[in-house]
């Protein structure tokens, strides 16, 4: 069996867990809870362990999804969920440049642990008070537009959105792999 | 009715210091945040708290998935002694921390015994 | 594009930051309620060329640099505006007054340090406002003394003489973290003592509550240096975790087993077939 495990990461109500759930093939292994803090401004429940999703697309070939919780107490889960990641998605809300300071914090985090690559996804672009890709870039650290990994924007609602998303960060893997082998 | 964490942090203290073999105890939130703790110094609440939902979730989870039932106990037991988690009603997870030399019934009893006290309290 | 939302979610520092790496040109215009029972709204004007500060001003009337040159008594409103119709269209005000020999190198400095310098570096403390960056604002002749500073200056500036953190005090970076550094050697803007002393931790390995004990710091007063250091692009934050990742990480991992063959090291995946990818991007196609 030959598995790709690819993390999808990002500061609270990014979209996480959305994320997997339309993308996924079997009904998504997830370890939410109630919200007590102050995620409960966003959202009802919180993802505390990992979500897991899975696509199996071919006999003896398998894509495998873990959303982290977004909570930095719950770092332990990034480490873990990172060591073995193939690549990962780190996801923004656009509309939330609250969160910009915090992705920043878990892009540092999954960085210094893990070299493989990665890609940002923006969600809620749709939002009237989202910010554009460009200005996003630049409060995530990236003043240099050739320099900085790939940008989407996502729809972590839609299937076609999201596969597309995966589309870009397997593509981006591929290629990352192309050129150093 | 506001949660009583003067209470329970008196009952965790009073588990804690009467019992033998008892390192420390703490009752979190399912979401993991802490309510009341008593930990050894170089332990931080927050962390522990954070450690003991992600476990009891996934506990929880191996429980429906693999035809387990509802989870009553999560055991971790290292070379170095014992880690019980424990849900406790609807809101709340407790904890506690016990040393290798701990004997394993009397410790459920005890466990048993100062989990009625917390529900009391949160109720 | 116009950027807008408020201080208390991404902080002047950050924006200031974000427009100087940009290389943003623009009217920053930040409305703070000065007074919440009458709810009068108070405006403050920063124009950037080309993510640096060119003028600061309260109105957009264009007289702001003049009312500044009245009140030090240099000269009469009306003769500045006379003076000020003669001066080229493209040449900031400051400059054609110098170049007429009505205003000396000093006095400029001394009006772009009250016009700027004063203005922008009291907006630090605010505690909360709304702003909003216009990139299509013309750049306004009339308010400039032709001299600029870069938002790193003044962002510096400020925050060295700001006294209440309260408002920045959730951007601090945790204490728990360390700082690593995001430049080639060493920095090259002018930092305090306090600041190198900092800056010699930005190795990413030391938590900044022990950095704070190592020089005798308060913890509070080292992550205000450390922010200094995070907003004025000279080190990032590094979440350290409590405790070192150890080898039970690949207890979670369900395929471990299968896979140990192919991996040979305790962390990282194996690698992937380019058929794996192939097939996997094929099939995610079907899915678009």
């Amino acid at each position: 069996m030959e598995i790709m495990r690819l993390v999808v990461t990002g500061p609270v109500g990014a979209g996480k867990s959305t994320f997997i759930r339309s993308v996924s093939e079997i009904e998504v292994v997830d370890t939410d809870r109630r919200a007590t803090d102050e995620a409960l401004l966003i959202k009802k429940r919180t993802t505390v362990a990992f979500d897991f999703g899975r696509l199996q697309f071919g006999p003896d070939m398998a894509l495998h999804l873990y959303g982290t919780p977004g909570q930095s107490r719950f770092d332990f889960m990034w480490d873990i969920l990172i060591q073995k990641a193939h690549a990962y998605i780190l996801l923004v809300a656009a509309h939330r440049p609250h969160e910009f300071r915090e992705a920043r914090r878990i892009m540092m985090f999954m960085q210094q642990r893990s070299p493989v690559p990665m890609i940002i996804g923006l969600t809620h672009t749709d939002c009237p008070n989202a910010w554009d890709a460009a200005n996003i870039a630049l409060a995530l650290g990236y003043p240099n537009p050739n320099r900085r990994p790939p940008l989407v924007t996502v729809n972590a609602n839609e299937t076609a959105s999201v596969a597309q998303a995966v589309i870009a960060l397997v593509q981006h893997t591929w290629s990352g792999s192309l050129a150093t082998t | 009715m506001a949660i009583s964490t003067e209470k329970l942090t008196h009952i965790l203290q009073s588990f804690v210091t009467s019992t033998t073999d008892i390192q420390g105890a703490a009752v979190v939130t399912p979401d993991g945040l802490p309510l009341a703790a008593s930990l050894p110094g170089s332990m931080d609440e927050e962390r522990v708290s954070a450690m003991s939902a992600a476990m009891l979730s996934l506990g929880d989870r191996i429980g429906s998935e693999l035809a387990r039932g509802g989870i009553d106990r999560i055991y971790v037991e290292g070379d170095k002694g014992y880690g019980i988690l424990t849900s406790c009603g609807e809101d709340a997870v407790f904890l506690v921390l016990a040393d290798k030399a701990a004997k394993q019934g009397l410790l459920l009893l005890e466990i048993k015994r100062t989990l009625s006290e917390l529900k009391a309290v949160l109720m | 594009m116009t950027v807008t939302g408020y201080l208390a979610d991404f902080s002047l520092p950050e924006l200031f930051q974000l427009l100087e790496q940009g290389n943003k040109t623009g009217l920053l215009t930040i409305c703070t309620l000065t007074d919440t029972l009458t709810a009068e709204r108070f405006n403050h004007h920063i124009w950037f060329s080309q993510g640096q500060i060119v003028a600061a001003g309260n109105a957009l009337d264009q007289r702001g640099l003049m009312r500044l040159i009245a009140q030090r008594g240099w000269m009469g409103d009306n003769a500045v505006s006379r003076l000020a119709q003669t001066c080229q269209i493209n040449t900031p005000l400051g400059l054609c007054l110098k170049n007429q020999g009505v205003l000396t190198a000093e006095q400029l400095k001394l009006l772009f340090y009250t016009q700027v310098m004063r203005q922008v570096c009291a907006l630090f403390a605010l505690p909360d406002g709304w702003f909003q960056f216009d990139p299509k604002a013309p750049t306004p002749r009339a308010e400039m003394t032709g001299l600029i500073a870069t938002a790193t200056d003044v962002t510096l500036a400020g925050l060295r003489a700001l006294k209440d953190w309260n408002a920045l005090a959730e951007k601090l970076p945790d204490p728990s973290s360390a700082l690593v550094s995001t430049v080639e050697g060493k920095p090259s803007l002018r930092l305090n003592p306090n600041e190198w002393q900092v800056w010699e931790f930005t190795n990413g390995t030391m938590a900044l509550a022990d950095v704070a004990k190592q020089l005798n710091l308060p913890v509070a007063k080292a992550q205000q240096i450390a922010f200094r250091l995070i907003v004025t692009g000279l080190a990032e934050e590094m979440p350290l975790m409590a405790t070192p990742p150890t080898s039970s990480a690949n207890l979670i991992d369900p395929e471990s087993l299968e896979l140990g063959v192919a991996s040979t090291t305790s962390s990282g995946a194996a690698p992937v077939s380019n058929s794996f990818l192939q097939n996997l991007v094929g099939f995610l196609k079907g899915k678009v």
